[in-house]
């Protein structure tokens, strides 16, 4: 198994099945197939939900949670925060109060412990505000906001990591990301 | 001009699928009503990358509150929750699962087949909980052995009365170490276990395996985006006459005569549509003299990944090729035999060799976490608990007094909890997958007993249960209904009890049984 779909395993992405990059129908003068790109890989998208601050602090936290690692794109690399501003503008409210509570809190603590801002914290000072993320997994979420955001996050980071073109890229193309068969609107 | 036809079925999935199948090859002039598209399989379906859609795959946000099976890929396949919605008490969420296409959720089932036993069939003499099913394994076994064969069922017979044998595709393939050394250690907890029984082939649907030949009669007409909106009656003899659908696109009204109706709508569906279809002579909903019809919801509770190990010979992919892979099944083990359990009936668990713990369970982040998820890749085993869920009749759906969907038609409220008979069995079950686990030397990574919401499983039954006293039950033991003997309701909304096994084959088996008895009564010209 490729490292990536193991990790995709992990963190339950629908998308670890590998099957060639095929038409259902051959080939011919009359069926041609173009290589085209995505939005993401050619422009930079607009920032609709996080505050200044808070995107920083994400773009910190994604740095923590996946670092580049044996050739595969960080976090960062892989546009997540970028990724996560647009998704979480979309997201219920509910969602949209937990990420913001939850990187508000984060800088918050680090102010209060290390004088300065979550997204300046060195490895060893931000290791102390993500300490729930080495805690025992349970089914119930955790009732502290700040631990039930960072699992929240780490999840999310790391699928929307290993769902990047760059990670694609790095797996080996498009046959090294998650392909799968898609429904097309019907009707 | 409306068409002169046999029978209207309604539904395309499991049951209506199968009463078209076997209608129509007996020379029965069968108009089947759609309520979703005909998906074109080869302009519906591409292959995509996941970077290629926009939401990276994590699906638009809130678009299925309730479908937590739809993916990013699929979601054009499940329905529409804002046009078809429902309602539940605001502390009980019912997670209800739906698709609509011709094929019905056969597109997407997990294939289990599985026969209910006599533990299920007779459940009221074992335990004296509930009501016995009108029929027993022996009558349904004849059906059984042919539908098998037909969604060509793979698995191994053991003998055992909780999971009955079936006309199976041998699966004699080899175990690996892991399952070994899981199947002993189970075994000396007095829980048995065998090979997973599921329907095989690229595409195991009544889309290829039952409507095709159906159609080669040239018995079967199928309308597809046909929502059916309410069944008429005679207003003297309380018969169906007439069924009255929309176009789903235009929403234009029509209505066709039917002699006989099948209903294979779906659980939750078909009775929805008996309860909207009141008249003078039906005033609590059709066929619902006993009060009874969309009483008695219950389903299987899932506890997904009941317990999460680490086989530690397989860490830093260190074992051998035959160390891990492959699957099992273990059936109903507990309440056989009397007992002092704090629970009736039982629960089955699939279980799973290889693959790699969800990274949500490792406690860690960054280098660390992706080191860890290195050393364990394919060192995972897992169980998920399927558990039996007791038909209660205040647990039930009804039609809401204001709610309607996009084409007009009143929508449901569903009211299910679970109890503690539900809830012990979990925990019992979390209990004894770990120790299986541990007696077979596997690093317990994740245990814990919550089940998903009623109704995820989507092996939502009863609500028109059959039954042998027509006071306490809608159908009799021919799925047709006690008060109106040219209606036939096919799905599992037919279910007296459920077990834990899942429920297509005996939905199937029912259907086929149903099927050929109209077939004998129209010849007799008794209904």
């Amino acid at each position: 198994m490729k490292r990536r779909s193991a990790l995709g395993s992990l963190i339950g992405v629908g998308v670890a099945a590998q099957t060639p990059p095929s038409s259902n129908a051959p080939r011919t003068e009359d069926n041609v197939k173009l290589d085209t790109s995505t939005h993401e890989a050619v422009a930079d998208a607009k920032p609709k939900f996080f505050s200044e601050q808070q995107f920083k602090t994400l773009t910190r936290l994604c740095g923590a949670i996946l670092p580049a690692v044996n050739g595969r794109p960080s976090a960062n690399e892989a546009g997540v925060p970028e990724f996560l501003d647009f998704l979480l503008a979309e997201s219920p409210t509910a969602r949209q109060v937990l990420y913001s509570q939850g990187l508000d809190q984060l800088d918050v603590n680090a102010r209060q412990l290390h004088n300065k801002a979550f997204a300046s914290t060195n490895a060893a000072e931000a290791a102390e505000h993500l300490k729930p993320l080495t805690a025992k997994w349970t089914w119930a979420a955790p009732k502290d906001l700040l631990a039930k955001f960072l699992r929240d996050a780490k999840n999310d980071i790391l699928r929307a990591s290993m769902n990047s073109r760059a990670w694609a890229e790095a797996s080996g193309g498009r046959r090294g990301a998650g392909v799968n068969t898609y429904w097309e609107v019907i009707d | 001009m409306a068409k002169d036809y046999d029978v209207v079925i309604v539904g395309s999935g499991a049951s209506g699928g199968m009463a078209a199948y076997i209608l129509c090859k007996a020379g029965v002039k069968c108009l089947m009503l759609e309520a979703g598209p005909m998906a074109d399989l080869d302009r519906h379906k591409t292959l995509k990358a996941v970077y290629e859609l926009p939401y990276r795959g994590f699906n638009k946000p809130g678009r299925f509150p309730h479908i937590t099976q739809a993916s990013e890929f699929d979601a054009n396949m499940w329905i529409d929750e804002k046009a078809n919605p429902y309602s539940y008490p605001e502390n009980d969420p019912y997670y209800w699962v739906r698709i609509r296409m011709v094929g019905g959720k056969t597109l997407r089932w997990g294939r289990a087949s599985w026969r209910l036993s006599n533990y299920e069939f007779k459940c009221k003499d074992h335990d004296g909980f509930g009501e016995n099913w009108p029929v027993d394994l022996a009558e349904l076994s004849p059906f059984y052995d042919r539908v098998e064969p037909i969604f060509k069922v793979s698995g191994r017979n053991e003998g055992w009365a909780q999971m009955p044998d079936g006309k199976l595709i041998l699966d004699d393939s080899r175990d690996s170490t892991s399952i070994e050394r899981f199947k002993a250690a189970a075994a000396k907890l007095g829980v048995p276990t065998s090979k997973p029984r599921r329907s095989t082939g690229t595409l195991a649907s009544s889309v290829n395996l039952l409507l095709p030949e159906a159609l080669a009669t040239g018995n079967l007409t199928i309308v597809p985006n046909a929502i059916v909106r309410e069944i008429g009656v005679d207003s003297n003899t309380g018969l169906v006459n007439a069924v009255h659908f929309l176009d789903r696109r235009s929403k234009r009204e029509f209505s066709v005569p039917a002699k006989y109706l099948m209903l294979g709508a779906s659980t939750l569906e078909s009775t929805r549509l008996m309860l909207n279809s009141r008249s003078r002579i039906h005033p609590n909903g059709l066929a619902n003299s006993s009060g009874v019809l969309g009483h008695y919801l219950f389903d299987q509770f899932y506890v997904k990944n009941t317990v999460v190990a680490i086989v530690p010979e397989a860490r830093g992919g260190k074992g051998p090729r035959t160390l891990m892979g492959g699957a099992g099944y273990i059936p109903r083990f507990t309440n056989l035999k009397h007992t002092d359990l704090n629970f009736i009936r039982g629960y089955a668990y699939d279980f799973h060799s290889g693959g790699t713990p969800n990274a949500e369970l490792i406690p860690a982040y960054g280098e660390q976490l992706v080191k860890q998820l290195a050393d364990l890749q394919g060192a995972a085993f897992s169980m998920t608990t399927m558990g039996e869920g007791l038909p209660r009749y205040e647990n039930k759906v009804s039609i809401h007094p204001a709610l309607k969907d996009a084409w007009g038609i009143p929508c449901l409220h569903i009211e299910q909890k679970y109890t503690d008979n539900e809830f012990n069995m979990a925990k019992h079950a979390m209990e004894t997958g770990a120790a299986a686990m541990e007696g077979a030397g596997f690093e317990v990574l994740a245990k814990h007993w919550e089940m998903v919401p009623p109704g995820e499983s989507i092996h939502e039954l009863g609500t028109c249960r059959m039954g042998a006293d027509p006071k306490k039950s809608v159908l009799n033991k021919w799925n047709q209904a006690h008060d109106v003997k040219n209606l036939f309701v096919l799905d599992g909304s037919s279910f007296a009890s459920g077990g834990a096994q899942n429920p297509t084959l005996t939905i199937l088996a029912l259907t086929m049984r149903a099927s050929e008895y109209l077939i004998a009564q129209r010849k007799k010209g008794s209904v």
